[in-house]
């Protein structure tokens, strides 16, 4: 029987994935082998994407939650002419290839996010399609629909057993999505072994519940209904769940179907079954000529998509030019001249860093129109609201506050996602003892570059009353050993002010912002010193002795106390040099020169600060203590706990006198 | 008032008004929840739940578990009410510093709290894990007539539970495994802290619950008991899935705010609450009044407790003698305290063979296992590469409640949280995953940690030399992240004969979570592993290696490097520079050791040091010594094959006796 270049195009999906995976001896032939033809449905007929340049902002975004299956997407990027060679399969998972284990954002053209941990892809495209909504909302005119796009998402079971997928279902559900289309490479394997074992539940039924329209295919290899689903999904006013039935390893007689083709090479012998029943006649990494043309097609018909998206653009600049800059510049991911001209400055008495935060942010707002964000639950408390704007909600995507409900991984995955859509400067913000329910999304910010800030408040013991359970201690310590993350705790309300610059000036790398529920005194020189003290991580808060007898380093609220402290220690004759150290990451970065003029070698130091002592010896070195709570908090009044735990300006002086000594 | 309605009433009335006083006066709490859900608790706590006010540590007591925390003064009430061992000054101490009754409810801390709860969606998973316990022991030891662990599981939550993803993760296992003793009450009050729940949640949640298979009831009117007693007693009935109990309530019932989420947190204010009671018909004037009645009233929920344990005692003291070594058996795992592990029943490892440290992981854990009833655990779908499944055991499932090994599914938050659950229900639990996805589950480790429960985390894939799968499967900070948890010992063994020995001490320790940090490539088993580990892996770090003459440095290392450094060390040696070997496998542990041993393994004056673990550097300077080198990985990892990854970042003998040179040249 002769095969339809269809049939041949998805066997060569098929094949490419096998030999890549069987020349580097490692990877997951599985996905790839069963979802081939969803995927070529969705590439070559549904989605509207220019291989020739995957930074087109109107593309249809395309991610691939189950990461494992890297393969199947190196396949499609390589066969519709994005800019990786047939070389690069060859070096599937090798050093130093565009093809590496997961896919990688940043790493290979055409790539749309970083997936490997499961769940979070399903997360990242719900942010994806928010910030589309949002982007249509504001920017579209009757005349132009600029940003009109869809957001696909193929994912496998083990995606959906995250409960990080359940939460950006609801979430998206909630927000009728309707531009978020997911395949469901329903095949009835995990790594482990057979789905039964462990799941049992009724998908589709559950997405229902969570308000989606759902689609059931029962034969994955059926093409022409793979298309239908995609166009019915299209029409939906709601995000789709299209669930295909596929089978794992498709096409190997042996470990078809089973968990012996989820994550590892199927072999030569089962490989040569595999080619027979694809009557596949071709040596290792053959692309057949007709299959060369029709994905030519598919390449073509991408830049004639763009080119009439360009010529649409362009009339919609004439049309509204402020609009069409205002996108572009957000698109372009820069900031408005002069937007921060307002930032406030604070001369009060005393306020907490979470409202100085809350005035810079409806600020920022006002300038940067592309701010976009909100709170798992507790915009109140973050004070996260941005109050001059609408919620961001199913009636009106024009708001630009975020209700992400209790789902802080949900939301610090969709902030991953609207960041990675572009034209947007996204954030979240939780409690700072819950950073650790979002910490799996917060460490792929980092690993993707992605310049987003999350916002943790209620950042010590002295949150009182709620107790151990909502009393950060180990979070910093856990948040500074994040490579590539801004981890910035200001002390007063000018270094908030600071701290938010470098978050919205930051090109690759996310910030962490860490701030007091409980009021702290305004410094007396932060007015001045804090923009470049901040920047550079560390530097001396007030008069800087230049040989001093002691450094008191402090970050956050504890800075204050470390002030406090050096004046009693200084009624004693001691010459005291204190440091606000609001941001190891960035202090690491200083030259040796500065760091040494803030830290100079010899002086003894100590570190306060009310979370773990893990990691300050660094900067006080073995001659120094670190005044650090190494256990959990307690429940009672702020300022009763942190008085028992030891955070008083006598009980400092106390520990520094000792040092000393 | 003498009706039985009517001092339900009373009694429901002072569960609130408790709740209301003792938020008024700490001028901190939540009121709306316990307000709105006094009915509910009042009609579970005296008419259903199985339980002893006078012995909260009765076995077979039906368990409660209050995943909506932050409702805390609800079970501060009842347990007050129903005569636990908390005193009426303690609800007048309510969040004060040294009381009872701290902000959310904390296991340890107050007796008849069952775990503590407040980060959300958590105690949903836990109780999953207490069901799953309770169904694990019936099916063990209860014998035809005798069903020695017969009770329920209940849990109460709020919409902020339901919508966190591991509430999620632990309702699909619940229905999975059909845990039909598993009842959850959803107090269904529309509002979450920052206002309407239709702001930001609008599932179909009966819909959902349906989809994992649960049974789900209704009850529209949460004031009435009757209702609710109907819908306990037939989610009861269903021993083939669990239930969920949607019920309609008004946040903080009763006052000007109800049902808006101004009720949720913050005192009413002394205006406020005097309408509020006017509204229950409260006549006393007095704060925290419990009116003699109501006392009445909640007497016989002691003395129907005590009745029920003393039958099951008799009923236990029969099956001793029918069943002797059952019972001896069952009665182990009230003290799991004392347990001993042979030394000989572990294996011995080759010296000079290779084998990674997960699979000699594996061979302990299957050995401890058929010795130690209580051990009990899974992975979350990993099992073949973390090596945790118990080969002569079954899979735990619907058909076979005796089988040891739990399939998790990809939930590895649930995981952690129902390991929690079965920790607090006397069992030993072990859970597994690759070690860079230990993020996803922190928050449930931190809590194993907070409440000090013998949770054994198996954390495999543990650097970057995984390789291939790339940075997303690589750890790096995990290992300073988890060290700077508080209550947690984390240790990293060298080689597998310290795999062994590591599980040794975990075993015979039962007073908080480890994480056991292990490799995916095989390493060497070195003769002074074998020959000191057996000694020394409980003081966290010793000196495994001396040098003929004095020494000019040391290097240290953990896990997989350890096998760098003793082979720099015979490099350097070999150039007759001398050094010492310094084994790190548990900072903890090493912590806690006096400083003259500490001094002796990591002398002052030998400040020549050279770090060596391939995750990041924070948190190594403290042993580092100031001028010392740390040889670690501050960036994300990269996709190739591991030795080449290894390679790459630096990780090579030749590297190691380098940065020692360079050490002692200046």
């Amino acid at each position: 029987m002769a095969i339809s270049t269809e049939q041949l195009a998805i066997n060569t999906i098929r094949t490419l994935s096998i030999e890549s995976i069987e020349k580097a001896q490692s990877g997951h032939p599985g996905l790839p082998m069963g979802a081939a033809p969803m995927a070529y449905a969705l590439w070559t007929k549904a989605m509207n994407h220019n291989p020739g340049n995957p930074s087109w902002f109107n593309r249809d975004r395309f991610v691939l939650s189950a990461g494992h299956g890297s393969m199947l997407l190196y396949s499609m990027l390589h066969l519709s002419g994005y800019d990786l060679s047939l070389e690069e399969l060859k070096n599937f998972r090798q050093w130093g290839s565009q093809t590496p284990g997961h896919p990688e954002y940043g790493h290979t053209a055409g790539v749309e996010a970083t997936t490997g941990p499961l769940g979070q892809g399903l997360a990242m495209g719900t942010g994806m399609a928010m910030a589309e909504r949002h982007l249509a909302a504001k920017y579209n005119t009757d005349d132009h629909a600029v940003v009109d796009h869809f957001t696909y998402v193929l994912c496998g079971d083990g995606d959906l057993m995250e409960g990080v997928a359940s939460e950006s279902a609801s979430l998206a559900g909630h927000l009728k999505l309707g531009n978020l289309v997911v395949l469901y490479d329903s095949n009835d394997v995990s790594l482990d072994g057979a789905l039964h074992q462990s799941f049992s539940e009724n998908v589709l039924q559950r997405y229902e519940a969570y308000g989606w329209h759902t689609i059931f295919i029962e034969d994955g290899n059926d093409v022409d209904a793979l298309e239908a689903a995609i166009e019915e999904a299209k029409q939906s006013p709601k995000p789709s769940m299209i669930e295909v039935k596929t089978v794992i390893g498709y096409g190997a007689p042996n470990k078809g179907g089973t968990n012996a083709a989820h994550g590892a090479p199927i072999g030569e012998d089962e490989y040569n079954l595999v080619k027979e029943a694809y009557q596949w006649e071709y040596d290792a990494f053959h692309v057949p000529p007709e299959v060369t043309e029709l994905f030519d097609e598919v390449k073509q018909a991408g830049a004639k998509a763009e080119q009439e998206w360009n010529e649409l653009f362009d009339a919609y600049k004439q049309a509204n030019p402020e609009l069409a800059e205002e996108l572009e510049q957000a698109i372009a991911g820069k900031l408005p001249e002069g937007w921060d001209a307002k930032l406030p400055v604070f001369t009060d008495e005393k306020v907490a860093t979470r409202a100085a935060s809350g005035d810079v942010l409806q600020e920022v707002a006002a300038a940067v129109p592309s701010l976009f964000g909100g709170s798992a639950d507790l915009a109140g408390s973050n004070k996260t609201l941005i109050k001059a704007e609408n919620n961001f909600s199913r009636n009106d995507y024009t708001g630009r506050n975020i209700w992400f409900g209790v789902r802080e991984f949900a939301m610090a995955a969709a902030v991953n996602g609207i960041q990675l859509h572009g034209g947007l400067k996204p954030f979240g913000s939780t409690f700072l003892v819950f950073s650790d329910y979002l910490r799996p999304a917060l460490r792929l910010s980092a690993l993707m570059e992605l310049p987003l800030t999350q916002v943790f408040t209620h950042d010590s013991i002295a949150v009182g009353e709620d107790g151990p359970t909502h009393e950060p201690v180990e979070q910093l310590a856990a948040l500074r050993a994040i490579p590539n993350l801004n981890v910035i705790r200001p002390a007063d309300g000018n270094e908030t002010v600071a701290a938010w610059r470098v978050a919205m000036e930051s090109e690759t790398t996310p910030t962490a912002l860490v701030l007091t529920r409980q009021g702290v005194p305004t410094l007396e020189d932060t007015k001045e010193k804090a923009v470049e003290g901040v920047r550079k991580g560390a530097y001396v808060i007030g008069e800087q002795a230049e040989s001093p007898d002691l450094l008191l380093v402090a970050a956050g609220s504890e800075v204050s106390l470390a002030v406090d402290a050096k004046a009693k220690l200084q009624e004693d004759g001691w010459t005291v040099n204190v440091v606000s150290m609001p941001n190891f990451h960035a202090f690491d970065h200083q030259s040796e020169d500065y760091r040494r003029s803030v830290l100079p070698d010899g002086v003894p130091a100590m570190a306060v600060e009310m979370g773990s002592s893990f990691g300050w010896y660094k900067y006080v070195g073995s001659h120094g203590s670190v005044y650090g709570i190494d256990r959990f908090g307690a429940s009672a009044p702020g300022g009763e706990v942190v008085e028992k735990y030891g955070f008083t300006p006598d009980k400092v002086a106390d520990a520094a006198r000792q040092l000393i000594k | 008032m003498t009706s039985k309605t009517s001092v339900s009433d009373l009694s429901i009335t002072t569960i609130r008004t408790l709740t209301i006083d003792s938020v008024e006066k700490a001028q901190h709490g939540h009121p709306g929840m316990p307000m709105g859900t006094a009915p509910l608790a009042y009609a579970l706590w005296t008419n259903v739940m199985n339980h002893n006010p006078k012995n909260p540590d009765w076995f077979n007591r039906d368990r409660f578990v209050l995943s909506a925390g932050h409702g805390s003064m609800l079970i501060y009430s009842l347990l007050h009410l129903t005569g636990y061992d908390l005193s009426l000054k303690e609800l007048q101490s309510f969040r004060q510093w040294g009381s009872k009754t701290p902000g959310h409810p904390e296991f340890r801390h107050t007796p008849g709290v069952e775990t503590t709860t407040g980060p959300l969606g958590q105690g949903v998973a836990t109780s999953v894990g207490m069901a799953m316990a309770e169904a694990y022991l019936a099916a063990k030891f209860n014998r035809p007539n005798y069903p020695i662990v017969d009770h329920f599981t209940y849990c109460l939550c709020g919409d902020g539970d339901l919508m966190e993803g591991v509430a999620n993760e632990a309702i699909s296992l619940a229905g999975h495994q059909q845990l039909g003793k598993l009842i959850m009450i959803f107090d269904s009050n529309d509002v979450s802290l920052d206002g309407d729940v239709s702001l930001s949640y609008s599932e179909d949640v009966k819909e959902k619950f349906e989809a994992c298979g649960w049974e789900v009831l209704f009850v529209s009117d949460g004031n009435n008991i009757q209702e609710v007693e109907t819908a306990l007693m037939k989610a009861k009935l269903n021993s083939d899935q669990p239930t969920l109990i949607e019920i309609k309530t008004t946040i903080g019932f009763g006052s000007s705010i109800a049902g808006t989420h101004e009720a949720h947190s913050d005192p009413l204010g002394i205006e406020e609450i005097k309408k509020i009671k006017e509204k229950y018909q409260w006549s006393y004037e007095e704060d925290f009044y419990i009116p003699d009645e109501v006392k009445q009233d909640f007497e016989r929920v002691q003395n129907l407790g005590q009745e029920h344990e003393e039958k099951w005692n008799e009923l236990l003291g029969s099956y001793q003698e029918k069943f002797p070594s059952l019972a001896d058996e069952f009665f182990k795992l009230q003290n799991l305290d004392s347990l001993e592990v042979p030394t000989e029943t572990l294996p011995s490892y080759e010296i000079g063979s290779t084998l990674a440290t997960r699979n000699a992981s594996g061979e302990s854990l299957n050995i401890l296992a058929k010795e130690f009833s209580a051990f009990i655990g899974g992975s979350a779908d990993l099992d073949s590469s973390t090596k945790t499944r118990l080969l002569e055991e079954k899979d735990f499932s619907p058909l076979d409640r005796s089988g040891r090994n739990i399939r998790f599914g990809v939930r590895e938050f649930a995981m952690a949280a129902t390991a929690n659950g079965l920790a607090l229900h006397h069992l030993r639990p072990f859970v597994s995953t690759f070690f860079v996805f230990s993020d996803y589950l922190r928050p449930a480790l931190r809590l194993s940690a907070l409440m000090q429960l013998p949770v054994t985390y198996v954390f495999t894939h543990d650097s970057i030399a995984v390789g291939q799968d790339g940075p997303t499967h690589q750890p790096v900070e995990q290992l300073a992240s988890l060290r700077a948890m508080p209550g947690l010992t984390v240790i990293r063994p060298a080689d597998a004969n310290e795999t062994k020995e590591a599980w040794k001490w975990i075993t015979e320790h039962n007073n908080g979570p480890v994480a056991l940090i292990l490799g995916r490539q095989k390493v060497e088993v070195f003769a002074e592993i074998a020959d000191k580990s057996p000694s020394s892996l409980h003081r966290g770090a010793y000196i495994l290696s001396e040098p003929k003459q004095q020494e000019e440095g040391i290097i240290i290392a953990t896990g997989s490097e350890v096998e760098l450094a003793m082979k720099a060390k015979e490099k350097l040696e070999q150039e007759n520079i001398y050094i010492r070997v310094v084994n790190m496998p548990s900072w903890e542990l090493f912590e806690q050791q006096d400083d003259a041993y500490k001094q002796a393994v990591l002398p002052l004056n030998l400040t020549n040091r050279v770090v060596v673990e391939m995750g990041s550097k924070l948190g190594w300077r403290e042993y580092a010594s100031d001028r010392g080198i740390i040889m670690s990985v501050d960036e994300f990892g990269a996709s190739g094959p591991g030795d080449r990854v290894i390679q790459e970042y630096g990780f090579t003998v030749e590297k190691v006796v380098a940065n020692m040179k360079k050490l002692l040249e200046n």
